[in-house]
Order: C-alpha cells, then sequence, then structure tokens
C-alpha cells in the first residue's frame, strides 16, 4: 500500500522558510566579520601596512575619542540635517513639479525640455558654478543635496501619475467626483508605488550627494568635512571611522524607509493575506 | 420575424428610468483613420425594464454604455434619461464592467464607500450603506479585504456593490459575468434577478451567453457590427423564475443564435464602401 506522504498542513518542508530570513541574516553578518579580521591582522603585521590598516584597537579607540569629544555626534548631526533638508525641500518640489508636468500638457512642454537638459549633467558637476554662485559656505551644500533629493522624485511622480490606468479614473468619473477627488483617491494612491520607489531613490542620492558636497568643499561640518579633514590631517582611524558611519547611516536610513513605506504598499503585498 | 422598428413615442412622465435612444452614432479614430462604430442606433427602455444586448465582438456594444454612463458625449443622436439629455456621468447612472475595477489600493468596505463620496452623508450613514449594499451582495466578513484577496467572482460582487449604493435609476452591465467560471456565473445570474426585484431599476446588460440573456432579460436586442446597429429585437415571454431546460427556452435562444450566424460576413472596408453608397 501507498501511504498518503503528500499533503497535510504541517509539512516538513515548511520548516526551512521559517528560519530562512534569520539565516540570512547572520549569513549577511558573515563577511563583515571576515573582512574585519583580515583586516586586523593586517594591520598588526606592522610594517607598511601600519598607514594604510589601521588596527581594531586604535579605530577603537578614535571612535570613543571622537564621540566623547562630541566631534562625531556634531559631524553626524549635520549630514542628517542637510539630508533632511534636501528630502523635504527637494522632495516636496519634485513631488510638485512631476505632478504638474503629468497634470498639465503646457507645464510639461514647458519644463519638460528643461528638466531632462538639468538632469544629464551630474550632481556634482554643479558645484563649480554654485560655488561661483554662492560662494562656499552651507548654502551651495544643501542646493547641491536639494536637487539631488528632487530629481528622482520628479521623474518618478511624472511616471507614476501617467501611468494611471483609464479604466480606474473611469469609474471615478463614472462616481462623479471632483477633480480634487479623483487626484487624492485615484490617481495618486495608483502612482504611490512609484512614487515611493522615486523617494527611496532620492534617499540614497541625497545622503551620496551630501557627504560628497562636504568632502568635494572640504570646510565646515558634516561627516564628508570629517573624513576629508582626516585625510589632510593624516589621521586613517578618523577617516575609517567617517566611512563607517557613512554606510551604516546609509543601511539604517533604508531601512527606517522601507518600514515607514510598508503599510502604504500593503494593498500590493501579495504575500501578506489577512 | 419581421426586423423590429424602434417606437418613438414619448416617454410617459412621472416614471423613473426610461431611457431614449435616438439615432445615435459614433465615430472614432484610430491613427486619425475614421471609424465607425454605432449607425443610427435607437432603442427605447422602459422604467423598470431589463434588456440584454448581444452581438459579434466589435460591434460596438461597450462604445454604446459608455456613451449611456456618460464618458463619451461626443457622438451623433442624442440619448435621454427620464426625458433629460445625458450630457455626462451621474449618480442616477451606475455601471459594472467585465473587469472588475475596483481600486487595488482601496479595502473592498473603502472600494464601496467611495461610490458615496459626492453624496451629503454623515459618517454613520454611509457606514451603514456600504455595510448594508455589501450584505446585500454576500460580502459580509470580507469588508476588510484588498481586491487582490478576492476570487473573480467576489471581486464582481464588489463591484456591482459600489455600483447598486446609490440606487441609480440604470444599472449598466458590460459582460459582468463574462470572466467568471460557469458555475459562478449562473450563480451570480440569479443573485442578479434576486437583486433586480429588489432595486427596481431600469437595467442594460451586454453578454456574449445568449442564456443569459434569456434567462434574465424582457427582450433582448440583437446587434451587428461593420457600422454597429440594431439588426433585432426580441421580447422574451416567459415568467421568472425561468427554466433554462424548457423547449421554449431553447427554441428562443436558437432562433437568437441563428441571427446572429447570419451575421454578413463582410470586411470593415467593404462594409464602409457600402455604407457611403447608402448616404448618396
Ligand atoms: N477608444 C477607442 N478608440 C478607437 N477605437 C475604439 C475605441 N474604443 C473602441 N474602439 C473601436 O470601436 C469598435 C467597437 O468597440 P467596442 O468595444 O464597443 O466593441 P464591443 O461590441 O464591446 O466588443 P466586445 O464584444 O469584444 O467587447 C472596435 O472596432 C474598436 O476597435
Ligand atoms: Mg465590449
Amino acid at each position: 500500500m501507498i501511504s498518503p506522504v503528500l499533503g497535510g498542513p504541517a509539512m516538513a518542508g515548511s520548516h526551512p522558510t521559517f528560519k530562512m530570513p534569520r539565516l540570512s541574516f547572520l549569513k549577511g553578518l558573515v563577511l563583515p566579520l571576515l573582512i574585519l579580521v583580515a583586516w586586523d591582522l593586517l594591520a598588526r603585521r606592522g610594517g607598511g601596512y601600519g598607514f594604510a590598516f589601521v588596527s581594531l584597537e586604535g579605530l577603537g579607540k578614535a571612535l570613543v575619542d571622537t564621540i566623547a569629544s562630541g566631534e562625531l555626534p556634531r559631524h553626524v548631526a549635520t549630514s542628517l540635517l542637510r539630508v533632511a533638508i534636501g528630502l523635504s525641500v527637494g522632495g516636496t518640489a519634485g513631488v510638485l513639479i512631476g505632478a504638474a508636468m503629468a497634470l498639465s500638457p503646457i507645464v510639461d512642454k514647458v519644463l519638460g525640455p528643461v528638466y531632462h537638459a538639468i538632469r544629464q549633467v551630474p550632481t556634482l558637476g554643479w558645484i563649480p558654478l554654485l560655488g561661483l554662485w554662492f560662494g562656499y559656505g552651507e548654502l551651495p551644500k544643501d542646493l547641491i543635496v536639494i536637487k539631488a533629493a528632487m530629481f528622482p522624485l520628479v521623474l518618478n511622480t511624472y511616471e507614476g501619475l501617467k501611468g494611471v490606468k483609464a479604466a480606474h479614473v473611469d469609474v471615478g468619473k463614472v462616481l462623479t467626483l471632483n477633480p480634487l477627488q479623483l487626484f487624492f483617491k485615484v490617481r495618486l494612491p495608483s502612482a504611490l508605488p512609484m512614487i515611493l520607489t522615486g523617494l527611496q531613490q532620492a534617499l540614497a542620492f541625497a545622503w551620496i550627494a551630501c557627504i560628497g558636497v562636504e568632502i568635494l568643499f572640504g570646510s565646515g561640518s558634516g561627516i564628508g568635512a570629517m573624513i576629508e579633514t582626516g585625510q589632510v590631517e593624516g589621521r586613517m582611524d578618523v577617516v575609517l571611522i567617517g566611512v563607517i558611519f557613512v554606510g551604516l547611516i546609509a543601511f539604517a536610513l533604508t531601512r527606517l524607509f522601507t518600514r515607514l513605506a510598508a503599510p502604504g504598499l500593503r494593498w500590493r503585498d501579495l504575500k501578506e493575506s489577512r | 420575424m419581421s426586423r423590429t422598428r424602434p417606437e418613438f413615442e414619448p416617454i410617459t412622465a412621472g416614471r423613473s428610468g426610461a431611457l431614449a435612444i435616438r439615432a445615435v452614432g459614433k465615430t472614432h479614430h484610430i491613427d486619425g483613420q475614421p471609424l465607425e462604430v454605432l449607425r443610427d442606433v435607437s432603442l427605447d427602455i422602459g422604467p423598470g425594464e431589463f434588456v440584454s444586448i448581444v452581438g459579434a465582438s466589435g460591434c460596438g456594444k461597450s462604445t454604446l454604455l459608455r456613451l449611456i454612463v456618460g464618458l463619451d458625449n461626443d457622438y451623433q443622436g442624442e440619448i435621454r434619461l427620464d426625458d433629460r439629455r445625458i450630457l455626462s456621468t451621474s449618480l442616477d447612472r451606475g455601471i459594472v464592467f467585465q473587469d472588475h475595477r475596483l481600486f487595488p489600493w482601496m479595502t473592498v468596505e473603502e472600494n464601496v464607500a467611495v461610490a458615496l463620496d459626492r453624496r451629503p452623508l454623515g459618517r454613520e450613514a454611509k457606514k451603514k450603506l456600504v455595510a448594508e449594499s455589501l450584505a446585500l451582495v454576500n460580502l459580509s466578513g470580507f469588508e476588510g479585504a484588498y481586491p487582490h484577496q478576492l476570487s473573480g467572482g467576489m471581486a464582481q460582487r464588489a463591484a456591482i456593490a459600489r455600483a447598486l449604493i446609490n440606487e441609480p435609476k440604470v444599472l449598466l452591465l458590460d459582460e459582468p459575468f463574462g470572466a467568471l467560471d460557469a458555475l459562478t456565473r449562473l450563480k451570480l445570474q440569479t443573485e442578479l434577478q434576486a437583486l433586480r426585484r429588489r432595486n427596481q431599476g431600469t437595467m442594460l446588460m451586454v453578454t456574449h451567453d445568449v442564456e443569459e440573456a434569456l434567462y434574465l432579460a424582457d427582450r433582448v436586442v440583437i446587434m451587428q457590427g461593420g457600422p454597429g446597429r440594431i439588426a433585432r429585437i426580441v421580447p422574451v415571454p416567459f415568467p421568472h423564475p425561468r427554466d433554462r431546460g424548457s423547449a421554449a427556452f431553447a427554441r428562443l435562444k436558437d432562433e437568437i443564435l441563428a441571427e446572429l450566424m447570419r451575421e454578413p460576413e463582410l470586411g470593415s472596408a467593404q462594409v464602409t464602401i457600402l455604407s457611403q453608397d447608402r448616404r448618396r
């Protein structure tokens, strides 16, 4: 006789899928740990490597020092504030401009070519021009970050709103929604996944632009400025702490964003059933 | 049976839900090329009547419903509801499409409630109406589900609830059960029949299923393509509930199918030439 081996709700095969997330999280830690160990070994061998590779001990000491002196928190705060300004100002402007271009053919014709022309120039390519116009203080740095955050949102808001299905708009019209209701109940939610993708890009671009512009300007505060100063002064430990924090903060921001955006996209998540 | 001529009597005043379609013509443009989709379509539908439209694919059935619901007012002739010319969409006309067209970002409850956005009702009143209309289509308990979590039949039920919640004078149905399996379709046909007894509104349903048309409708309108016009109108004399298995039902079904098959096998180019000849 063949016993029924198939079926039954709690199959052994379902266990690995439960453990997967935790396993992959551990796997994600393997590589950084290996690199740290290799790093420390190279640093301890001294000689020519000592300058390029700070020992983990030295790094730890520099970390404690920079935190105790308030230097690291100050730089981190400056960079985070700059990104926050860039995202709120640039993000708002980006969504508004993208929406205006998508909804009004006239605005599209007037702004479209300018937008695409400006888009072709890499963000950091604007630095010399902005430097000449606004000097090398905080304003041009903020402007660069605002620009970096704005452009992906213009594009994604535009594409998202253009991609709204005519079938859905028709339903809104059949229900006699006015243009404002049609926008907030139909067009905007339909475009939201695309806009959030744009926001995620804006976050990444704004962070990169922020660090980049701080390094290039070299003056003032911010993690980029800290890295630049460390390099000039030959403080490899400070440079490294800067680089590590750039990565960690980018990682944390992405995680935070995903968390915050998830509820707004619940309707789209096919895996998440009631 | 001879070709039924459209009647042109004035509509009885006071009764509501009378639809008068008068000499309606519609020309679409595809890449700048005109395509005559409807020509001289005239049809009177009485208050509370259920009319079904059958006809070959592409003969302009959906186009006609779009004109009636008010999504397109670029056409010749006129369409009147209770003697008022239809110029745009209005809550006194509802429509159910073949694809349910629920908003995927809204729950079932929100999808139905959005139909009340233009009604000056309080929050509680709206909530009550939504619950009632979901109960009417047997969807109680699924208020919080998103459309992707529903079966095809359930989604179509939600779409029907959304279309009926404002108690429209006319409900238009464009192949509402076309995408469903045979069993679900039979079930929803019975449910629609029951809804109709409650609702008392006028209904106009496009379908490819002659049996469905005969099961539900008071009259079946047979449309012919290239350009779309009414070929024949067949009254359905059977009382409800109808017996799909009866000999008379089968005879009428065969008759309508034969009429549909008789459709001239002309390419649209030839049809255009013919129609131009007739115009001169
Ligand atoms: N928006 C449009 N622009 C141009 N042509 C259109 C448009 N909508 C429909 N048509 C054309 O009009 C004709 C009739 O289309 P319609 O959708 O009304 O047919 P139908 O009878 O509903 O067909 P089916 O039974 O397949 O749904 C078709 O030839 C189609 O190509
Ligand atoms: Mg159609």
